[in-house]
This record gives structure tokens, C-alpha cells and sequence, in this order.
């Protein structure tokens, strides 16, 4: 009896270790990054390359990309926040200075056809040299930051690598970045649980709230993104301290609107708007129902405002809070390398 | 005597005749290329370019102007002949004067033939803009490329002038999209002349490059341009468009070698 039971250990330990030494054998094994179920097909498509992958995912770790080494791209965009940062109503960079505008959660980039809350970067893989390079977010210039990187064993070492190259350009930066960052999903909420055909994923007053949502607010938050990638004035200001979709346009039908974000992981990515200046999801919806700043350029999907009870109003939170999808949020792959 | 001297010139005419000839008229083969270079001669107006000169050029609103950087793009190079146009394949060249006023842009792999005119872009066509990360002439370190709107900057013209406000102008023309789109085409004939393409026969096209265009409003207008009203643009706009509508015209055809 007890031999056998030993006998059973063994081969739990055997069996335990052989899987263990598979696992390290081929790393690329445990990469799963097939598309969401239901989602459309992405703007972006990459050929799935997991050196590319892992040098993008230290890069973006990595604070060499800000002009003192203080900064990295995850100091403003925390996983655990759906990489948004958390208390921040604007960006904070090199020398304590701080942007203009709030840091956006990050995920399924593959399918966003702009960049940056006033869309002025058209590629996903040319994002990153905006905040890079940003005087008042990580302060690089396009000359310094291949060079600094050049400058850099390791990452000479891992870019030959990568690309068999023996100098690091813009190019193949870009490159490592975009399969990272291409390859962030966040498609596992309770909502997505309900829409495959969990029926108890969701609660009564959930569905309820899902019910006023589809009702009010997919027009723009379309589902499944929850964005349809628009640019729209959604009622802040009467006057524009921040010019947004204009700035890039110069198109005066453009004033004051911005792009409209997915609203999945919501609940973990405040403060909202593109200033930040609401920190709560209570705030955002009596915007939407009271608050609301007629201009010109006012979308015609939230005016006039929609009129919700105090249940109500309550039932469309509650849904928004089944945007979460936790399994994104603590995924090592999308953490520090 | 007379007759053998006599005869002796008609023979050597004859040869130096067939000589020429001869190269004229090989007829092109289209399974072999050869090169074509074109040279960009830049002047202002009657004087040589250059950068940081000594003494500064006066436009024609005369206002003076010290040039510190002129760069821009040619794109898109088309040569024509009577039987087809060749299309270079990534045709991308930054010219830059502070490697020197007189360019030469070698085209190799150009399928035989006798061309009789070239078509180029100023500027990178909106494919290129809006296609994420590139190499060469269109890699982001050039300082030709805006990262917070995504795009090249086709031309980029400062330096100093006492008329400036601030006593700098800042130009930098861009924008490949919609009403104030920036990319313009030259079309330049080479006149009665024709580049004869040849696998061992490398035709050089020379061009005079005149910027003092840059401030001179669009052919027919007295429109010049006015540096103490616009001294600096960093962003696609109208007056980005109206600057690539005078240099649009910098471009003239003077010489052909074959």
C-alpha cells in the first residue's frame, strides 16, 4: 500500500517534471493570441513573431525610452488599470511635467484605425513615437531613440536577434512594438461570458442595464469594440481649451470633438474624458443626462440628453462594471518580461 | 597628294559620322536596362544656392533670406518615351542641400529606350503616409516626419531673414490629404533632345533647381510671397499649399547628356 502510493507520487513528480521541461523547451507554446470570438477582422494583421513580441513587451517595460531613464510606456499605462493610469487626470512625464490630455487604456489596438484622443497618428505602428517623443511625456527625439538603443548591448544583442540586424532603426522598433502591442486582447468579461451563452454570467439588474445601454449608448460605444472609432463633441465645453479632432483637420466641423473610447474595462480605467476631469462612472452618466454643453459641433447621438430614473441610472453602472475582463488584466504575458 | 589628303578627311567623316550614328540608332532592347542619372542643379534666381551663405538672397518682395536647412522629397519617378512610361519601383529620394546644391539621382534597372520626358512627385504619395513603419529615404530619423499627425514633411526650408518675425523662417510644407493636400507632380520635357537608355549608355538629365520660386506666387499672379506676415508654418494648412504651389514651378529642363 504505501509502496504504491510512493509509486503514485513518483510518477506525479516524473510526469510533473517532464511537463515543466517541455514547457521551457518551447516557450512559443504557450502564446494564444487567436482573435476574438464575434470580433470582425482587425485593421492590423501581423504574422504572430514571439521574438518580435518579447522585445516589444520589454521596450514598452523599459524607461531607456524616456530622455533621463525615468519614465517607461507602462509608468502611464498599468495592466492592472487596462493600462489607463490610475488617479491621473493627465498624462505625467520627464522633469514633472505633466501632458494634456489623459493617458487611454490599451487594447485591441489591432482593430483602432487612429491613434491618440484627436486621432492624429494613422498607424498602430507608428503610436509609440508619439508620447516618445513628446517634449512632456518621455522627451526622446526620433534620432536619439534608435541610438540610444544602439548604444545599448543588450538590446543590440536582441534586435540581431530579432531582425538579424547588427544596427538598430526606427523600423525595427516600430516593428517590435506593434506585435506587442497588437497583440493586447481583452475579450473575457462577464458580458462577453453572457453574449456566448452563459446566461447567469450576468444578473437581473446587469441585463437591465445592458438593455438602457443598447438603448442609449451603442449607438457610439458599438459593441463588440464598444467604440465605432468616431470622433465626436460630446457636450464638455462651450469654449475649447483643447481643440482636438481640429488640431489634426484644421476642419472647423471638427472643433472640440475626440475620439470616442471602447468602454470596456471601464470601470478600471478612470478618471474620463480626455482631460480626466470625471472621476467617477456616476459623474460620466449625469454628464450624459444634465450636463450637457450645446456648440455647434455637438454630436446629435447624445443631444438632447437622455433622461434616466436614479434605478436606472444605476442598472447602466452596474452593467458597464461587466465590461471587466480579469483574465486581461492579470495576464503574464502582457506584464514585465 | 590633294586627292589621298582629300580623301583621308571624307574617310574620317565618315567614320566619326557612322561613330555617332551608330549609338543613335541601336535600336532598344527591352529585355536589357541600363541607368539614368538626374542631376538638380539649384540655383536662387541668377546665383548659385547654398546653404548659410555669405550674403543673403533677396526674393522677389525683397525681402532677404539666409538659408540653414532646404531638404524635400522626390518621389514617384516616371520616365515617358513615345512607346510607354517606366514606372521606378520605391522611388523615394531625399534631397538635401546641405550635401551639396547639385544632387545626382542615379536610376538603375531602366529598361532600355529612348525617353523624352520625366515626371516626378514632390512629396511622398498619401500610400506611403499612412502605411506605418518604412525604411531608407522614409524612415522617421530624417527629420522629415511628424509624430503627432502622422506624416512626412515634404519640404522643409528654414533660416534667417531680417524681414522674419524673430528674425527666423520656419517652413515646413506636409499634409497629404484633403483640401490642403501637399504633394505636387512636375512633368519636364528633355525638348528635342531624347535619353537614349542603353545597357552601356548611361544619359544624365540636368535640371536647374530654382528656389527663389518658393516665394514667388503662382505664375500670372503678383502674389509674392510676404515673409513679414508668414514667417513660420509647422503644419498641414493653407499656407503650406500655397508654398507647394510656388515650388511646384522651381523645376526647368536645361541639358541632356547621352
Amino acid at each position: 500500500m504505501w509502496l504504491s502510493k510512493s509509486y503514485s507520487i513518483l510518477t506525479i513528480v516524473l510526469l510533473a517534471i517532464t511537463w515543466a521541461a517541455c514547457k521551457r523547451e518551447s516557450p512559443e507554446a504557450s502564446y494564444n493570441f487567436d482573435y476574438p470570438k464575434g470580433f470582425p477582422k482587425p485593421k492590423y494583421e501581423f504574422p504572430f513573431n514571439p521574438k518580435h513580441y518579447e522585445l516589444g513587451r520589454k521596450l514598452f517595460y523599459d524607461p531607456i525610452l524616456s530622455v533621463d531613464n525615468s519614465i517607461s510606456c507602462g509608468s502611464c499605462h498599468q495592466q492592472f488599470a487596462a493600462f489607463a493610469q490610475v488617479d491621473h487626470p493627465l498624462s505625467h512625464g520627464v522633469n514633472g511635467q505633466f501632458g494634456k490630455r489623459n493617458a487611454p487604456a490599451l487594447f485591441n489596438l489591432a482593430w483602432q484605425p487612429t491613434f491618440m484622443w484627436d486621432g492624429g497618428i494613422n498607424h498602430i505602428e507608428l503610436q509609440p513615437l508619439g508620447p516618445i517623443t513628446n517634449p512632456v511625456e518621455m522627451g526622446l527625439t526620433l534620432q536619439s531613440l534608435p541610438a540610444k538603443l544602439n548604444a545599448d548591448a543588450t538590446y543590440k544583442a536582441l534586435f540581431n536577434d530579432a531582425f538579424g540586424t547588427n544596427e538598430i532603426t526606427d523600423y525595427h522598433i516600430l516593428k517590435a512594438f506593434a506585435q506587442f502591442l497588437g497583440s493586447i486582447y481583452s475579450a473575457n468579461s462577464p458580458y462577453d461570458q453572457y453574449i456566448q451563452g452563459q446566461t447567469n454570467a450576468l444578473d437581473n439588474d446587469e441585463k437591465q442595464g445592458l438593455a438602457i445601454f443598447t438603448a442609449h449608448c451603442a449607438s457610439c460605444h458599438k459593441a463588440p469594440l464598444f467604440t465605432d472609432y468616431s470622433f465626436s463633441n460630446n457636450g464638455l465645453d462651450l469654449t475649447f481649451n483643447d481643440k482636438g479632432r481640429y488640431l489634426i483637420t484644421q476642419n472647423d466641423t471638427d472643433m472640440g470633438k475626440f475620439k470616442v473610447p471602447s468602454l470596456r474595462n471601464i470601470n478600471l480605467s478612470g478618471p474620463y474624458m480626455h482631460d480626466g476631469r470625471f472621476t467617477t462612472l456616476e459623474q460620466v452618466i449625469d454628464h450624459y443626462t444634465t450636463s450637457l454643453k450645446v456648440t455647434e459641433t455637438t454630436d446629435n447621438r447624445i443631444n438632447p440628453a437622455i433622461n434616466l430614473s436614479v434605478l436606472e441610472k444605476q442598472q447602466l453602472i452596474k452593467f458597464l462594471k461587466t465590461l471587466t475582463d480579469e483574465e486581461f488584466t492579470t495576464n503574464p504575458l502582457y506584464a514585465p518580461n | 597628294m590633294k586627292t589621298i589628303k582629300y580623301f583621308t578627311l571624307v574617310l574620317l567623316a565618315t567614320t566619326l559620322f557612322i561613330g555617332c550614328d551608330k549609338d543613335e540608332t541601336t535600336p532598344p532592347d527591352g529585355n536589357k536596362t541600363g541607368i539614368f542619372k538626374l542631376e538638380l542643379e539649384h540655383v536662387f534666381a541668377s546665383q548659385g544656392f547654398q546653404l548659410n551663405s555669405t550674403n543673403p538672397f533677396t526674393t522677389e518682395n525683397n525681402e532677404q533670406v539666409t538659408f540653414t536647412t532646404f531638404k524635400y522629397f522626390v518621389s514617384n519617378i516616371k520616365l515617358q518615351s513615345a512607346n510607354g512610361t517606366w514606372v521606378q519601383p520605391e522611388s523615394y529620394y531625399l534631397i538635401d542641400i546641405a550635401n551639396g546644391a547639385k544632387p545626382v539621382l542615379t536610376l538603375n534597372n531602366v529598361p532600355e529606350n529612348d525617353y523624352t520626358a520625366i515626371e516626378f512627385m514632390i512629396g511622398v504619395d498619401s500610400t506611403r503616409n499612412v502605411s506605418g513603419a518604412q525604411t531608407g529615404a522614409l524612415a522617421t530619423t530624417t527629420g522629415m516626419f511628424w509624430t503627432w499627425n502622422s506624416g512626412y514633411i515634404f519640404l522643409k526650408a528654414e533660416g534667417t531673414s531680417p524681414q522674419a518675425n524673430g528674425g527666423n523662417f520656419v517652413y515646413h510644407v506636409g499634409g497629404f490629404g484633403g483640401a490642403n493636400k501637399t504633394q505636387r507632380l512636375v512633368n519636364i520635357s528633355f525638348g528635342s533632345t531624347k535619353a537614349i537608355v542603353r545597357e552601356d549608355a548611361a544619359p544624365q538629365a540636368h535640371l536647374m533647381v530654382d528656389v527663389a520660386k518658393l516665394f514667388n506666387g503662382a505664375a500670372g499672379t503678383t502674389d509674392n510671397w510676404d515673409i513679414s506676415a508668414v514667417s513660420e508654418f509647422m503644419m498641414p494648412g493653407q499656407d503650406a499649399s500655397r508654398m507647394a504651389n510656388n515650388y511646384q514651378t522651381m523645376f526647368a529642363f536645361d541639358h541632356l547628356h547621352n
